[in-house]
């Protein structure tokens, strides 16, 4: 089968030649298939975001190819727009870049651009209010009258309107309250399960992967570090540390529990799942 | 595209240039514009060029950098030249229909190519190696006098530091909102002008926004610490003008003496 995403030894060099060189991606090579649900991590620089932003055709390579299901994106550089399409993307703080007079409008924007016809467009935007639990009377609102919550949603409507098979997310959840960012997850995990989509989540937060994703790629100063499921992630602190980051709390807990000398299972990595653990320990009851 | 500006920008560094006072930097692009626009004939334009490459060496300012200020400038350029050549009265060279080249025009074209690129390679040398604050810190010194007729210098300048300081800032959310659109399929690229100005208004709307916002938490911000103006205030670093200041400035003197009199005299 086709790959959703190829990446080969994909370099990306900014401000080439100024005193200001840095390279952010060196020699990436790494692939996606069809239907996974991917998690990014890294340290802040570590070149996440200039990573994913490959898949859309929003950077070029300094060097290197990037396929997107089975095709070279800058193949001919004249048609790298319809990738913008097949890899929608999220940006971090996406509320910030809401701008037409009603939410309705501002979420038709992609479909529009794309040319579907009218009721395409209709039927397109509120399928996307609803995969991302917003209800439909504030489609007629102003965007800047939503609250900070509803405004990311909305934005994150504008692009699963596209309908693209592979949906790529930057910090979704950054600067939201537990309750709204457990939301946020479980709304792309259903476009992600209803549409067959390819999803690759970016975050710092690793409580947020634990919950969702099914492979974990970590990013270091520019190199894929280490990637597999989140059990075999999680189950190398040590090397996570090297990175600047570190395995979800109940984790640590259970490790901490297993060098006092518990029997526990430390490939724990949810509550869900600490709970579990820990019932069985006292003979089943919770 | 947008990188392409470097109006503004700053590049750290530690040489003689980057550690004059700033009044003094200011004082010297003043007294070279001057030198420029009073110059008159290949030996003042030559003194200018040699004053310039004199102090971007010392800088070490890479030339690159210094061309590369003038790439949005490049179409203004031409156009000086082009409406030189052809609108010039004088001795024709070459006539085609209506057009005449003259020998006048094609001289003056040149000087006003060479008058433009030195103007603003040599202004930008003053905020590559200035930083904002020390900049509007000269500034403010050097209006200070007019205060006596209630100019609010104080204000003027701080209005001027907070514009400079949020200008690559705005460069960078620019950026950002751009890409974001362009990610939901917006085209800043190609159609008729009409259509490319209608297509700017997904960036201007949360650019303006933002910046509004932006605004607001600066205000709140500075009321925070109970900033009130001018009046009284002290300074972190306090400036003070040393030995190679005085040389510099001298040095800046002469030359612009040099190069109004070369015209007179040659
Ligand atoms: N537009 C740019 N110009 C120059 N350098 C950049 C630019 N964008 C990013 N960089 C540099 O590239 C490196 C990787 O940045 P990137 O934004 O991809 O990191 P990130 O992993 O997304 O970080 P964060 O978690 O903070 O979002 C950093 O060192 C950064 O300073
Ligand atoms: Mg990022």
């Amino acid at each position: 089968m086709v790959k959703s995403i190829e990446v080969k030894n994909l370099t990306h060099v900014y401000s080439a030649g100024t005193p200001f060189e840095t390279t952010a991606l060196s020699d990436i090579s790494f692939s996606v298939e069809k239907g996974e649900f991917v998690g990014i991590i890294g340290h802040t620089g570590s070149g996440k975001s200039t990573l994913i932003q490959h898949f859309n055709g929003l950077k070029k390579p300094t060097s290197g190819t990037v396929m997107i299901e089975g095709e070279d994106v800058w193949a001919n550089p004249r048609d790298v727009k319809k990738f913008r399409f097949r890899a929608g993307m999220v940006f971090q703080y996406p509320e910030y870049q809401l701008f037409e007079e009603t939410v309705f409008l501002d979420i038709a924007f992609g479909p529009k651009n794309m040319g579907l016809k009218q009721s395409e467009i209709e039927e397109r935007v509120l399928e996307a209010v609803e995969f991302v639990g917003l209800s439909p009377d504030i489609l007629e609102k102003s965007p800047f009258d939503l609250s900070g919550g509803q405004k990311r949603r909305a934005a994150i409507a504008g692009v699963i309107a596209m309908r693209p098979g592979i949906l790529i997310l930057d910090e979704p959840t950054a600067g939201l309250d537990p309750r709204g960012r457990d939301d946020i997850l479980l709304h792309i995990s259903e476009y992600h399960k209803k549409m067959n989509a390819t999803v690759l989540l970016v975050t710092h937060s690793m409580e947020d992967i634990a919950k969702t994703v099914n492979r974990i790629t970590v990013l270091s100063r520019g190199k894929i570090l280490t990637d597999g499921t989140p059990k075999e992630v999680f189950s190398e602190p040590e090397l996570l540390k090297s990175a600047g980051l570190s395995v979800p709390q109940v984790t640590r807990v259970f490790l901490r529990l297993r060098e006092l000398g518990a029997p526990v299972d430390t490939t724990v990595y949810t509550v869900e799942q600490a709970v579990k653990q820990l019932s069985a320990l006292r003979g089943g009851k919770v | 595209m947008l990188q392409d500006i470097t109006l503004g920008q700053y590049f750290p560094g530690s040489t003689l240039i980057h550690r004059l006072d700033p009044r003094v930097k200011l004082v010297a692009a003043f007294l070279y514009i001057v030198a420029l626009f009073s110059a008159q004939g290949p030996v003042a334009y030559g003194l200018c060029l040699l004053w310039l490459v004199l102090v971007t060496s010392v800088s070490k300012v890479h030339i690159r950098l210094m061309l590369k200020g003038l790439k949005p400038l490049l179409f203004i350029i031409i156009f000086t030249a082009v409406l030189n050549v052809f609108y010039t009265p004088g001795r024709i060279i070459y006539e085609f229909y209506f057009l005449h080249i003259t020998y006048e025009g094609i001289a003056l074209a040149f000087y006003m190519v060479v008058r433009i690129i030195l103007l603003i390679t040599g202004t930008s040398l003053l905020t590559y190696t200035t930083s904002p604050i020390m900049l509007t810190d000269g500034i403010e010194l050097l209006l200070n006098p007019l205060k006596k007729i209630k100019v609010p210098v104080h204000e003027l300048s701080m209005m001027m530091t907070i514009a400079l300081r949020f200008i690559p800032t705005l460069i960078e959310e620019t950026e950002k909102i751009m890409n974001a659109q362009k990610a939901r399929g917006a085209d800043f690229e190609s159609g008729r002008l009409i259509r490319r100005i209608k297509a700017l208004s997904p960036v201007l709307i949360p650019l303006f926004v933002s910046a509004f916002r932006r605004a607001d938490e600066l205000a709140v911000a500075m009321e925070c610490r109970l900033y009130r103006g001018g009046e009284g205030r002290t300074r972190l670093k306090e400036l003070s003008l040393t030995r190679a200041d005085y040389y510099s400035l001298a040095f800046c003197l002469v030359f612009t003496a040099l190069a109004i009199l070369s015209g007179k005299i040659f």
